[in-house]
């Protein structure tokens, strides 16, 4: 052994007595207490570390799988991917309807009292000193095609503006109001051509990824089948008008736009996950309150929320994707908000801030493709009037006289429920509570409720049929 | 890191290199190494090293990942170029080779810290 080596034994000694150590100094209660205290701290600070960066890493393996898969069924991840191509000013119907909602003269008491009145009490004078209006709305829709100058490539897409799809509204309801006072003249041809403008307007917003369109697109087709059932009351088809008519019905697939404008959702929703990466600043792009904070304050709390926030995006890809699955079953009843919401983990503050209310949305585009189905029939009842002389008994008489089948119930797929007196008729459809209640469509039980009761609860209104 | 520095082997020294050791002071050595080995505290410098040493590299590992897999994940979200984004890292294109190569390193900085504390 070298001396060296022998050395740097412990505590070695070639003498037994020098073995004995001098006893170190003992510690004072408060440095022991800081020693153990710091230890703790130590010990704390290493396990949170280490916690950290393995819970990131498996949130950023989840989050890769959940955008693999979206990116592997050939779906977009990106807005810009949603947007529709730029079309020719020639095809383009937009700059039309824009001039036709510039030479708009409406005040804001008469555009209330046309939208309270759907279109019933528009005065001659209303409708003369629009004529512009209606006519420029008229040579719009003529166009086959339509883009609406959005600017899509804004850097914060929370701030994209659509202030068109108002102007096309109020465009719909005057061109609705002219409908009903051209059928009231018996001017036939007209009132149809006015009713299909309106069918077409609502076409046109579909091609805009967000549902806020597909919303006003479904309301203008409302209104339309709304016009076209007052238009019904006043004139009589022959079955050649009536036939020429249903080919000029909407026919517009709300499933598949709806799947296009939940895409575009998604691509919103992503987005805003990259633009925000905190709950604070998520609640502040909801309240659009300007700007997200990005003090340092802000920076620290995204980096230790990141782990949270990636999972929280899981969570919202996976619930776009199963609440896009049940909205393609037209009819199919959606579990409501409140439940979807609760299921959720803590976490997932910014997947309840971005998710559309689809239990609404379902329930509306239900609506509107069940009232497609029923102004077909409607249009056969009227034929059948006109031929006869009077209602039809029941709608296989209808049918029988029309030549071809009529489109059936959507929520229960029989035939919608039609009551007749023969100077008077009642077509409806029982609605998504799956029950007669003698053609009452649902009250608003609330302000904040909506049109037809509130869509985002669980229970389904009482009454809730769909009357043409 | 070689082994002498513990207890049992400085002991298989010892008995190795007895001849040249007076008998007596061999048996106080030999003693004095078991007493050694029983009292030696757990958490030796060289075992703490080694657990940092560890530790640094999952959490190394982990970070590098997890940075990966979000340069990955904002490319696709963003539509850039997800090899460039993985570049931009400047790190081996062989992750784990990379992580292993840090390990090393880190050992062999633990073996240096050790025996400047032990020296």
């Amino acid at each position: 052994m070298s001396p060296n080596r022998v050395s740097r034994l412990p505590h070695f000694s070639a003498d037994p007595s020098s073995t004995a150590q001098a006893s170190p100094r003992p510690l004072t209660k408060r440095v022991r207490f800081w020693r153990r205290a710091g230890r703790i701290l130590q010990a704390c600070l290493l396990v949170g570390i280490g916690t950290y960066y393995a819970a990131n890493l498996t949130a950023s393996w989840q989050l890769h799988n959940a955008l693999s898969a979206v990116e592997e069924r050939g779906e977009p991840l990106q807005f810009s991917k949603v947007v529709p191509a730029f079309i020719p000013e020639s095809r383009n119907a937009a700059p039309v309807y824009l001039h036709a909602a510039d030479a708009l003269v409406l005040s804001d008491a008469e555009d209330a009292a046309l939208r309270a009145s759907r279109g019933t009490q528009a005065s001659a004078d209303l409708l003369a000193k629009n004529r512009a209006a209606i006519e420029l709305t008229r040579q719009a829709a003529a166009l086959p095609e339509c883009r609406f100058p959005v600017h899509y490539d804004e850097e914060n897409l929370a701030g994209i503006l659509f202030p068109h799809l108002g102007k096309v509204r109020r465009l719909a309801e005057i061109v609705s109001a002219q409908a009903q006072a051209e059928a009231r003249a018996g001017q036939t041809d007209a009132a149809l051509d006015d009713v299909a403008v309106i069918f077409r307007m609502s076409e046109h917003l579909t091609p805009e990824p967000v549902l806020i369109s597909c919303l006003t697109a479904i309301a203008i087709e409302r209104l339309g089948d709304t016009t076209l059932a007052r238009v019904l009351q006043n004139v009589a088809l022959s079955p050649a008008q009536a036939h020429a008519f249903s080919l000029r019905l909407s026919h517009t697939d709300w499933t598949a736009v709806l799947r296009q404008d939940l895409k575009g959702e998604r691509c919103f929703g992503l987005w805003a996950f990259q633009y925000v990466s905190n709950p604070i600043q998520a609640s502040q792009l909801a309240n659009g309150t300007g700007a997200p904070t990005n003090n340092p304050v802000s920076k620290v709390l995204s980096v230790l929320w990141s782990p949270f926030w990636k999972m929280d995006e899981v969570h919202y890809l996976q619930a776009m994707d199963q609440r896009n699955e049940l909205l393609q079953v037209p009819g199919a009843s959606l579990e409501s908000d409140d439940i979807f919401m609760r299921d959720l983990p803590w976490y997932a503050i910014c997947t309840r801030i971005m998710l559309p209310t689809l239990p609404a949305i379902g329930k509306k585009r239900d609506q509107v493709v069940d009232y497609q189905r029923m102004a077909l029939a409607a249009l056969a009842i009227n034929a059948y009037r006109t031929t006869t002389g009077h209602y039809p008994t029941d709608l296989h008489e209808a049918e029988a006289a029309w030549g071809s089948a009529l489109p059936r119930d959507l929520y229960t797929n029989q035939p919608f429920v039609y009551k007749a007196d023969g100077e008077t008729m009642a077509l409806y459809s029982i609605g998504s509570n799956r029950k007669d209640d003698g053609g009452k469509k649902a009250t608003t039980s609330s302000p904040s409720d909506g049109e037809h009761g509130n869509p985002t609860k669980n229970t389904p209104p009482a009454e809730d049929d769909l009357p043409w | 890191m070689t082994p002498q520095h513990e207890p049992e082997t400085i002991e298989t020294q010892l008995r190795a290199s007895a001849p040249v050791l007076p008998p007596e002071l061999r048996s106080q050595i030999l003693h004095r190494c078991r007493s050694e080995r029983r009292n030696a505290p757990v958490w030796t410098w060289y075992r703490r090293w080694r657990l940092a040493a560890a530790f640094a590299t999952l959490v190394l590992f982990c970070a590098v990942g997890s940075s990966q897999l979000d340069a990955q994940n904002r490319a696709m979200l963003t539509g850039g170029n997800r090899a460039t984004s993985a570049r931009s890292f400047a790190i081996p294109a062989d992750t784990a080779q990379f992580v292993l190569a840090l390990r090393w390193r880190i050992s062999q900085l633990a073996l240096l810290l050790h025996d400047k504390h032990s020296g």
